[in-house]
């Protein structure tokens, strides 16, 4: 069934899907004896915005940590942009360079100024000169709305400007795919629409995005697929319309009860 | 509220505008606000507050009473250049003088570039500067202090000798002691002793007298003592003479001196004499100073000091050089503590120690000019700062070693460094050396993939830390000939710098392993996200921030090696500690001054402590350090 609405899924946003970037089959992982992903199978296509939920410990950031690699899966195939990932480190570090992640606690470089913090891989990974870095990284800052702090250390920012700096600082590199750990979970909410809208802005850019987060208004509105994820396993995949109007299983449907 | 509506469902609505920002209670801030939070907070803290107040007064009182009443500073002025650069090879320290000023300048340039001055560190500088300049000027324009010697029953009075030039007028007064004026803790029993070299048991005997007043088992009640007092001139020519009888004991004359030489004062106590004592004090003359530079110069321009004839015409007056020699200087008063003593250890100190702090001032200028420069030069001054202190540390150590069979700087064997340049080197050399080989065994033991390094950094360290200091400094220099036969070339120094550099990197790993733990793993998981490879995210993410917070520790480790470079004097090399136990072991004078020589030193490393500390505190609130927060 998952297949089909894969093959169903309708952009959202203005512009058709591509291919398929990222491509999860029969994914396993255990921490220790513990099982936590069992089975995965997953596509997002290129152009595509996913939105992961689910419960606390159903595997959903473990899943997207797998697929830059920050954890690895002991059964089954991760393909991303058309790379199998291996424990091979330059098959690592090339997959890293076209996949940006943001996550729950920003995890900015805090003895490193904003700017510092935008150019480092850019020089040191892309080996871009350093003024052409500090361009694009002013560029970046004005896109997520803050080119005035590019100076300051991110312990001088507000929760809200550091995740947005931590956007900009993976989209530095240029990546084909971005994925989102909680970007909003440890945010005060006057501070989580600011991040949310960059997001809605980069996803109507085209960018492909897989993102983990609870904030179902997001989900419904920029999704253009929604994967319920519980203990471990792949529970639902569909439409936001589709998921949040008539969920098909008992355990989505109980899970939206709860928090609807 | 009670007028509200109680059914409309709000219960209070604030005004529209926020009220205004006001001051705080004027008892809660500045001075008054510090001392009541701080000092005077309830009655337990008020009452701790004043006892340690008590306490601080009355150790500050006691040990400034000491060192102006007691102590006896010539064993620190006469050795200065012992106590900095120990046996060194007198014609070969301008190399030192170099080494100093290289340093100087490399610091004061680095103080003003990466960081400032604490404006209390700067007033501390401009204060301590100030002193040595005024204390010397001050202390000349007071009249130099009056000069005693006592006299016995015994008929041995020690021959006070001066020098003097015409014109100048000298007082020589006798006075009886008697109950009413003797008091053996007075200033006037409390004299600078000065003593002519081998005259170390002088001073006993004196304290005997004293003890005698103080427990009245001398009977100054008794006064039968009749002597004559002269003024001799070089040749033993009596210039002027009085005679001291019991019924009018209190004589005295006033003369000018007819030319430039050296004088007398002798006393001569007639047979009849058999109980009491009396003071000959002299006044209007120069300071009979031991400092060897002054004794120098006093020999070139007064010539050697001659023997002195006896009134009688015999040479007794030179017999027994030890008792005779001594004598009293000025009283043990603050003015005669800064005329005889502090002066001229100012005098000797100042000039460097100004000179010093000019060129340090210089650099730091020249920092902070740098500072503002552009980007691109200002990383280049950076790394040129860097590189300095990294080429500094060979460059220093190649210049004082010199090379064999060179003129121009010749061999000085690492045996004969000493004194604080040697604490100095065997403190720096070590520090630059341990802190990347620390690192490096950080990360070996902190590597859980490759197990045999880990296992190797985790041996080393624990067996470098878990034997003792002494026994690895023991083991650099009598075990590892044995086993390297190409060791046993290398000279002493170095191999204790090995063993003092080993010693502290394994600590050094230890506390930038702990550093490591605490930085969070989102840190490396961000830079993994962005593709650094492991090397970049060690080198820019986790170790800055790692040695950053552990800046404290790190430094306390330092200060530590600063001190233990103490125990290389066991081994047999003369640091700063090593060479004053020469200098009071092996100049028999300085044998009564350990107490003086060893708190000196005790302040030496106390302050350089205290300056790694506040660097150390510098550095912590400096830059990122700071923004953090």
């Amino acid at each position: 069934m998952a297949e089909i609405l894969q093959d169903e899924a309708v952009k959202k946003n203005d512009h058709s899907l591509g291919d398929h970037v990222i491509e999860c089959v029969n994914v396993n992982k255990w921490y220790g004896d513990f099982h936590v992903l069992k089975d995965v199978n997953l596509k997002v296509r290129e152009r595509e915005v996913v939105v992961v939920i689910g419960p606390s410990g159903s595997g959903k950031s473990t899943l997207i940590r797998c697929v830059n690699r920050l954890e690895e899966h002991q059964e089954g195939d991760i393909i991303v942009d058309g790379i199998t990932l291996t424990n091979d480190v330059s098959n690592i570090a090339e997959i890293r360079r076209e996949v940006g992640m943001v996550f729950q606690q920003f995890n900015l470089f805090p003895h490193l100024t904003v700017m510092e913090n935008i150019t480092l891989a850019q020089r040191y990974v892309r080996r871009r000169p350093r003024a052409e870095s500090e361009e694009n990284a002013l560029k970046l800052l004005e896109r997520v709305g803050i080119p005035e702090q590019a100076r300051k250390y991110p312990g001088q920012l507000s929760g809200g400007q550091q995740q947005r700096v931590a956007i900009a600082r993976a989209l530095a590199m240029n990546p084909k795919i971005m994925l989102f750990d909680e970007p909003t979970s440890a945010l005060d909410p006057e501070m989580i629409k600011e991040v949310l809208d960059v997001m809605k802005e980069l996803a109507q850019s085209g960018m492909t995005m897989m993102v983990v987060t609870h904030e179902m208004g997001f989900a419904k509105e920029v999704a253009d697929r929604v994967i319920f994820m519980d203990s471990g396993r792949v529970v639902e995949i569909g439409t936001p319309d589709h998921f949040f109007e008539n969920p098909s299983h008992e355990r989505t449907q109980l899970f939206l009860s709860q928090i609807l | 509220m009670t007028d509200q509506p109680v059914n409309s469902g709000i219960e209070y609505v604030a005004p529209k505008e926020p009220p205004q920002s006001r001051k705080p209670p004027a008892n809660t801030v500045g001075v008054v606000g510090w001392l009541r939070e701080n000092l005077f907070d309830g009655v337990g803290n008020s009452i701790a507050t004043i006892l340690t107040a008590i306490f601080l007064i009355w150790f500050a009182g006691s040990v400034m009473d000491w060192s102006i009443r007691t102590a006896e500073w010539t064993v620190v002025n006469n050795n200065l250049r012992l106590l900095m650069v120990g046996p060194y090879d007198q014609d070969e320290l301008w190399r030192v003088t170099i080494m100093a000023v290289a340093m100087i300048v490399l610091s004061g340039m680095s103080l003003g570039f990466w960081s400032e001055i604490a404006r209390p560190v700067f007033v501390t500088i401009v204060v301590v500067m100030v002193l040595l300049v005024i204390v010397p000027v001050v202390s000349d324009r007071f009249p130099p202090p009056s000069i005693r010697t006592i006299v016995s029953s015994d008929g041995d009075v020690p021959a006070m000798r001066f020098v003097g030039n015409p014109g100048e007028r000298v007082t020589v007064a006798v006075e009886q002691i008697n109950a009413e004026n003797a008091d053996p803790d007075g200033n006037a029993f409390n004299g600078f002793i000065e003593t002519t070299p081998g005259a170390s048991n002088s001073r006993s005997i004196w304290n005997d007298i004293k003890q005698g007043i103080r427990t009245d088992s001398i009977d100054l009640d008794t006064y039968t003592l009749t002597f004559t007092v002269s003024l001799v001139d070089a040749s033993g020519e009596v210039l002027e003479t009085v005679t001291s009888t019991p019924d009018e004991p209190g004589v005295t004359f006033e003369t000018p001196l007819p030319e430039t030489g050296w004088y007398g004062v002798l006393a001569e106590v007639d047979e009849s004499s058999d109980a009491g004592f009396a003071w000959i004090r002299l006044d209007g003359v120069e300071t009979y100073t031991t400092r060897t530079a002054d004794v120098e110069a006093r020999t070139e321009r007064y010539g050697e000091q001659p023997a002195l004839t006896c009134a009688d015409g015999s040479d007794a007056c030179n017999t027994e050089v030890a008792q005779r020699a001594l004598r009293y200087e000025g009283q043990r008063s603050g003015f005669d503590y800064l005329t005889v003593q502090l002066s001229p250890f100012f005098r000797d100190i100042a000039i460097p120690l100004i000179v010093g702090t000019v060129i340090a001032f210089a650099g730091g200028v020249l920092g902070w000019f740098l500072k503002r420069l552009p980007r691109e030069p200002k990383r280049i001054t950076n790394l040129t700062l860097l590189v300095a202190w990294l080429l500094f540390m060979p460059f220093a150590f190649v210049l004082l070693r010199g090379f064999e069979g060179s003129e121009a700087v010749s061999y000085v064997p690492t045996t004969d460094w000493g004194g604080l340049a040697l604490t100095l080197i065997l403190t720096a050399i070590p520090i630059v050396a341990s802190f990347p080989i620390g690192i490096l065994l950080a990360l070996g033991r902190a590597n859980k993939d490759l197990v045999m390094v880990s296992t190797i950094s985790t041996l080393f360290i624990e067996v470098a830390r878990g034997v003792p200091l002494i026994t690895i400094l023991f083991f650099a220099k009598l075990i590892l000939p044995f086993f390297i036969s190409a060791s046993s070339n290398i000279e002493l120094a170095p191999r204790m710098m090995v063993g003092l550099t080993l010693f502290t990197a394994a600590y050094v790993a230890e506390i930038i392993r702990g550093g490591l733990q605490i930085i969070p793993k989102g840190q490396t998981e961000a830079a993994q996200a962005l593709g650094l490879p492991a090397f970049y995210i060690t080198w820019l993410i986790t170790m800055p921030q790692a040695i950053r917070a552990v800046i404290p520790a790190l430094m306390s480790q330092f200060v530590s090696l600063f001190k233990d470079t103490t125990l290389v004097s066991i081994v047999g090399l003369f640091e700063l500690l090593g060479i004053v136990e020469l200098i009071v072991n092996g100049q028999q004078q300085y044998r009564p001054f350990q107490r003086e020589a060893y708190l000196f030193v005790g302040v030496v490393y106390f302050v350089i402590s205290l300056a790694m500390a506040s660097i150390s505190r510098r550095l912590e609130n400096t830059g990122v350090g700071a923004a953090r927060r």
